[in-house]
Order: C-alpha cells, then sequence, then structure tokens
C-alpha cells in the first residue's frame, strides 16, 4: 500500500513536471509564431448600456471589431459600474495588482503617476502619428504629466448641460430658459407654486455635484484663472469669495425647495427618471444623458426638451456660455508592460476602442468623443442629441474639477456638498474644510 | 474534566496550532502592518516617508473622525436599548405563559438575522424612500401627511434611522442569547417568587436580571464591539451621508485609504479605531464588574 501511494506520488511529480516544461515550449513556440498575446482588460463600459450610452456603445464596438481582426489575441475583459470600478481600481492599485490596460479619471492620475502605476506612452504614439494627432486640442492635457503621456482620452464631452423642459419653462412665463440667476429663482418660485421641482437633482453617489454643477459654476464667478491658480499652487484658496459664493447659489436652490426633497439619498437615474415623470422641469447632467432622455423619456417630454447651460452671474469673471467639459477620463498601461508586442497589442487595441473608427460610431449615437471624428452623418441624430452636441461644441470648455484637483480634495469636496445641500452646514464651513485638504495636499512630504 | 483523561498541554497547544496560525495571519499581521504604516506618509507607491507621530497628532485635529466616533457611540446606546433591551423583553415575553406559537415567534424574529446587510439596507431605502417609501405611504393613510420626510436626507436622527435596521437585523439573534440565558434559571425559584406575590414586572426585575446578570453582560459587550466596528450597515444605507452626518470611524478609515489615497493616515485611523474600541470594552466591563462587587455578587 505503501510502496504503491508512493509510486502514485512519484508519477503525479514527474507528470507535473513534464507538463510544466511542455507549456514552456508550447509558449516560446507562440511568440516565434506571433499567436496568442493574453490582454487583461478592466473597464467601466458594459454591454447592458449599448445603445444607452455612446461612449459604452463605441468603446465596445472597438473591442469587438478589434477581437475579430485580430483573433490570436485573447483578452481577458472585465466590465464594471462606475462606482464598483473606482472601488476596485483603487484596491487593486494599492495592492499593486492592476490588469494590463484600465481606466483612470484624471484626478488619480497625480498619485498613480508618483507611485509608478502607469507606464508613459509617448514613443508609442509617436509611432502613430496619424492617431496621435486626430485628438482635439486639449484633450490629452489631464492624462499629461510633465510632458509624458500616460493616458489615451475617451469622450470629452461637457459634463453640465441643463436638459428643460420648455412647455413647463412657457406656462410660467419664459419662452427661452431664463438667462438670468434672479428669472431662474423667479421660474423656480413659480414652478414651485405649481409643485413642480424647477431641477431634480441626486447627488447619492457622490460625484454628480463636482461634475455637473460646481465645475461650471465656480468658473461662472472666478473664471479660468482661478482654477489654473489653485492647479498650480498660485495661491487661490477655497475660502476665495467666487467659490464660496457658487455653493451658495446651490444651497440656495435647495433652500428655497426648488429642487427635490430627496436630493442625496437618489442616484442620478432616479433624478432623470423624475424629470421624465414631469416631477421637475429640468435637470443638469452631463452630454451622456442626451441619449437617455431621447431613448427612454415619455413622448410628449421627449419633443419638449431643450438644452441650455448656466446663464451668467452678474460680474462673474468667466465665459457665461462655458460648461465644463473636456476629457478627464483616460486608458492607462500597466507600467509593468515592456515594449515589445504585447505593447503593440495593446496600443492597437486602444485605437481601435477610442480612435477614429469608434469617435464617428460615438459621435453618431449621440456622443462627444476625445477624437475628432471629423464630418459624420448627423441625419441620425434625434433634435435632443445635436441640440447638445452643438452645445458642447460651441462651449468653451472649463476644467472638470473631479478630473483636475487630487482625488484627496475632491473626497472633502464631494462629501462636504451633500451636508451643505442637506442644510446641515454652510457653504463657509466646506471651503473652510476643502481648504484644509488642500493644504494638507501642498504641504505633503 | 478528569486529571487522567486531560491531555497533555503540548497536545493541546498542538491542537490550537493551525488556528492560531491562521488567525495570527489574517488578524494580527494587518494590524502589525497598519501599525508600521500609520507612521509613515503613503500615497500607495513605492514613496513612503517616515514622519513620526505626525498622522496621530492629526487626528486628534479631525473633527470629522471625532464626529464619526461619537456616532459610533450613539449606536453604540441605540444598540444597547433597541437590540439587548428589547430582545430581554422578547425573551421575557417568549418564556412567560401568555405568548402562544413560540416557535413561530422564534424563527420570524431570527430571520433578519440571516440576511445581508447589503439587502438589509435595500430594503430600508425602499422604507425610507421618499416618494414610494412603505413609511411615508402608511403615514399618509393614517393621516399624518403633515409627517412626511426624506428620511435618509434628514441629517439630525439620522443615526437613529441607520440604527433601526441594525436592531431589525440583531434583535433575533439576542433573544436567543437571552433565551439561553433565561432557561439556565432554576425553576424552583421562579415559582418560589410566584408563591411569594412576585407577578410579571416585580418577577423580573427583582429576580430574573440578578440572575441573568452573565448574559445581560455578554450580550451588551457584543453589543457594544458590534457597533463600534459597525461598517457594513452605514456604507450600505446612507454611505456615511448627506455629507459626513452618518459617517462612523471604520467608514471614514476606508474613504481616507481607498477614495483620498492617504493609506498613511487610514492606517493610523485604523489603529485610532482598535484603541478606542478597547477602551470602550474596557470601560463598559469595569462599570459592569464594580457594579457587581457593589451588590456582594460573586460569579
Amino acid at each position: 500500500m505503501k510502496k504503491r501511494s508512493f509510486m502514485l506520488g512519484v508519477m503525479v511529480a514527474a507528470a507535473s513536471v513534464l507538463s510544466a516544461c511542455g507549456n514552456g515550449e508550447n509558449e516560446e513556440a507562440a511568440a516565434e509564431s506571433g499567436s496568442t498575446i493574453t490582454i487583461s482588460l478592466m473597464h467601466r463600459y458594459q454591454e447592458s448600456n449599448i445603445g444607452k450610452s455612446p461612449e459604452d456603445t463605441a468603446v465596445l464596438d472597438g473591442l469587438q471589431r478589434f477581437r475579430a481582426d485580430y483573433p490570436n489575441v485573447e483578452i481577458i475583459e472585465e466590465q464594471l459600474q462606475n462606482e464598483d470600478y473606482s472601488i476596485k481600481a483603487q484596491a487593486l492599485a494599492a495592492a499593486d495588482d492592476m490588469p494590463d490596460v484600465f481606466i483612470v479619471p484624471g484626478s488619480w492620475m497625480d498619485n498613480f503617476v508618483t507611485n509608478e502605476i502607469v507606464l508613459p506612452l509617448n514613443g508609442e504614439m509617436d509611432k502613430r502619428p496619424e492617431w496621435r494627432d486626430g485628438y482635439r486640442p486639449g484633450t490629452l492635457d489631464a492624462g499629461t504629466r510633465e510632458g509624458q503621456v500616460y493616458g489615451i482620452p475617451i469622450a470629452a464631452g461637457p459634463t453640465h448641460l441643463i436638459y428643460y423642459n420648455a412647455d413647463m419653462f412657457g406656462s410660467v412665463g419664459y419662452d427661452q430658459f431664463p438667462s438670468t440667476w434672479p428669472e431662474l429663482m423667479d421660474a423656480g418660485e413659480k414652478l414651485k407654486e405649481k409643485g413642480i421641482n424647477l431641477f431634480s437633482y441626486g447627488d447619492k453617489s457622490k460625484g454628480y455635484a463636482m461634475s455637473s454643477w460646481i465645475s461650471a459654476l465656480t468658473d461662472r464667478i472666478n473664471g479660468p484663472d482661478w482654477t489654473e491658480s489653485i492647479l498650480n499652487g498660485g495661491g487661490a484658496k477655497f475660502t476665495d469669495d467666487g467659490f464660496v459664493k457658487g455653493i451658495s447659489m446651490m444651497s440656495e436652490l435647495a433652500k428655497a425647495g426648488y429642487l427635490n426633497k430627496d436630493l442625496n439619498s437618489v442616484d442620478t437615474d432616479t433624478m432623470v427618471n423624475y424629470y421624465f415623470e414631469g416631477r421637475s422641469a429640468a435637470f443638469v447632467s452631463g452630454i451622456w444623458s442626451a441619449m437617455n432622455v431621447v431613448n427612454n423619456a415619455p413622448e410628449e417630454i421627449t419633443s419638449a426638451t431643450r438644452v441650455a447651460v448656466f446663464p451668467g452671474v452678474e460680474g462673474g469673471l468667466g465665459n457665461p456660455l462655458s460648461s465644463s467639459g473636456g476629457a478627464g477620463v483616460y486608458y492607462s498601461v500597466n507600467s509593468g508592460i515592456e515594449a515589445g508586442e504585447k505593447l503593440d497589442a495593446i496600443m492597437t487595441m486602444l485605437d481601435y476602442m477610442t480612435g477614429a473608427d469608434s469617435a464617428k460610431l460615438m459621435a453618431e449615437v449621440g456622443g462627444f468623443p476625445a477624437y475628432d471624428p471629423g464630418e459624420f452623418d448627423k441625419s441620425k441624430l434625434h433634435p435632443v442629441a445635436q441640440a447638445a452636441y452643438e452645445a458642447s461644441a460651441a462651449a468653451d470648455a472649463t476644467k472638470i474639477f473631479d478630473l483636475w484637483f487630487d482625488a484627496s480634495i475632491v473626497e472633502v469636496l464631494n462629501t462636504g456638498i451633500q451636508g451643505v445641500m442637506a442644510g446641515s452646514s454652510t457653504p463657509e464651513q466646506l471651503a473652510e474644510e476643502t481648504q484644509q485638504a488642500y493644504e494638507t495636499l501642498l504641504n505633503k512630504p | 474534566m478528569g486529571k487522567a483523561l486531560r491531555p497533555k498541554s503540548w497536545v493541546l497547544l498542538a491542537y490550537l496550532l493551525p488556528g492560531l496560525l491562521i488567525y495570527s495571519f489574517v488578524v494580527l499581521v494587518p494590524i502589525l502592518a497598519a501599525l508600521r504604516d500609520s507612521f509613515y506618509s503613503w500615497t500607495g507607491g513605492p514613496k513612503k516617508t517616515y514622519i513620526g507621530i505626525e498622522n496621530y497628532k492629526e487626528i486628534l485635529q479631525d473633527h470629522v473622525f471625532w464626529h464619526s466616533f461619537l456616532n459610533n457611540v450613539l449606536m453604540t446606546v441605540y444598540g444597547l436599548i433597541g437590540q439587548v433591551g428589547l430582545a430581554f423583553v422578547f425573551a421575557l415575553l417568549l418564556m412567560s405563559k401568555m405568548v402562544k406559537l413560540k416557535g413561530l415567534h422564534r424563527t420570524m424574529s431570527y430571520f433578519p438575522s440571516t440576511l445581508a446587510p447589503v439587502i438589509i439596507a435595500f430594503l430600508w431605502m425602499l422604507i425610507y424612500n421618499y416618494n414610494y417609501g412603505l413609511l411615508n405611504a402608511g403615514l399618509t393613510k393614517l393621516g399624518l401627511g403633515s409627517f412626511v420626510q426624506s428620511w435618509l436626507d434628514l441629517t439630525g436622527p439620522i443615526v437613529l434611522l441607520a440604527s433601526i435596521p441594525l436592531s431589525w437585523q440583531n434583535i433575533g439573534f439576542f433573544t436567543l442569547l437571552m433565551l439561553a440565558g433565561l432557561s439556565s434559571i432554576n425553576k424552583e425559584v421562579l415559582e418560589v417568587a410566584e408563591l411569594d406575590g412576585a407577578t410579571g414586572i416585580r418577577k423580573a426585575w427583582y429576580i430574573i436580571i440578578p440572575l441573568a446578570k452573565p448574559t445581560l453582560v455578554v450580550a451588551s459587550l457584543l453589543c457594544i464591539a458590534n457597533n463600534m466596528r459597525g461598517f457594513e450597515h452605514i456604507y450600505a444605507l446612507t454611505g456615511g451621508g448627506p455629507g459626513n452626518s452618518s459617517s462612523v470611524m471604520a467608514l471614514y478609515a476606508y474613504e481616507t485609504s481607498f477614495l483620498r489615497f492617504r493609506y498613511g493616515y487610514g492606517s493610523a485611523l485604523a489603529i485610532a479605531i482598535i484603541a478606542l474600541t478597547m477602551l470602550m470594552i474596557l470601560l463598559s466591563t469595569l462599570a459592569l464588574q464594580r457594579r457587581r462587587h457593589q451588590k456582594g455578587d460573586v460569579y
């Protein structure tokens, strides 16, 4: 018995050693014949959003085309929801266990570059000048550090647009979207009397306020120089009047009862649904909501929907037509990848997913790609999507705070704005807290 | 156990060793690692800067952390009332002759304990929902429309509102614990008490509570430990919001590490949580022990 089990053990060991050798030989052979490269990819685009979201539609279409054209490349893909993605990616980054290709929001870029998680891609981009030069101006900026490109942008649409119901505003005497803040407050009051919210608002999954409201509103008041100064540590403070005023304007809307009561406990999907149900006369969101309105709103709501941006602020330094926008989310490559076949395959895959063909498709289904699609077929676009696209092209893009500011500041602001909107803290307190986080960042050893 | 049957101490140790090894690996090692990291400024990569006790100094001034600590304490107080207190009452009712279908009650009250916190949070989100929630619908039906609120947006009583689902979940477990404790009380003592005319509340107060004290103490300590390190409920129900109003220590440490990329400071917060929880347990144990000595009971 003993003898037999010993023999069995020897055989198993031998078999495993032999098969291991076999594997090694296979791999070498594979490399020689240029077959089977494995790329692990983790991103926040999902099959289930195809047809709903232009970004998901275009990127996943590109991936499918790549798979068809390069059957020898195996892609291990993981699709996650936006929030889940952030949680998982940050945990993996901390454990230094990132996949080959992943998504990096601009606000993480500093950290990932400092900690050598991402690979600089200049050399690779220079090999492909046509692709490199096809991006809209400025779209690579938030992913570039000291001249080194660390990320390939995907979409560049504005994060601040107002989708409003023209019929409802017409019924309170505004045939255009109010062009000044006092007028907007007046419309809010008149709508409130009818039991309708001026805006529906949903900030449960933190970040909405920052990307769709605060960035554009602060710029209206302070102008882009203030933002630059904050980013360069040039002396601007979050406690400056302009920033506090922007936050105050938001909290006034909440205090006056022009927003839905459950503004911190519903997410953006519910926010949009409130608009579809006619509970609110408008909602503030990015270009990604255009297709949602087109595809999912009741007919009478869709036909009444128009697109606008925040009115200018009296005495404000910013362009009253600007919207926060530009690219801010990137595909980055793991710093562990060395130049060679695999990196080439990765770059080709990224070209398929974000380059010319993908950009054309994204524009045709109502998105705003970072890569300039050139002329594309606008005939298929619904008027709402077209209006959003035109507003995007016309808008002077202001930096999106949550993609440019460091994650430590973003988190404090995202959390604090909820307290302000709920009425438990004041705009001044929030400015104070944010400034503190900012100073901690500046003084970090 | 008789001396003859008792295995040698090294045998005992050998039996304990596998469990002890796993426990050290998943609990003690990470705690020690966190203790080490808490002295660094570290953003998650290869660069670590030793900064001594700066992180701990920052904790002392971090009002969000202390606000979260107070929320933990508040949750503990609500937990002692809503979980241990109510469970004790339920257990007494289940022991009494008034209640029929005891098995059904036991099963029903234990059922929520079998659910995952995320599911419970989702259930209660639906209950608290402003437009479609059960709670507001009920209030409207009762003609109390003026009390209708967007419950999870209230910053004042948010900790209480978040503690209710927690009590709902844990009450079954504590009820079973109490029942086990109460059933060990000598029946004769209770009968004698009844003959002496102690019934209902007086029997509970003068006879049952003193005799069930060890069970109550264990349940209270469990409840304190649970609430001091509470995380998943708050994370799933409110995410610490609105703002920081329902934040708890563990959630704040998690956000600091994984959302703000301040792993060093996050580790320091984790160590602070351990220290504070130990302190709370120590204080409550001392308080409960001392009262016992005053009464001259010996267990």
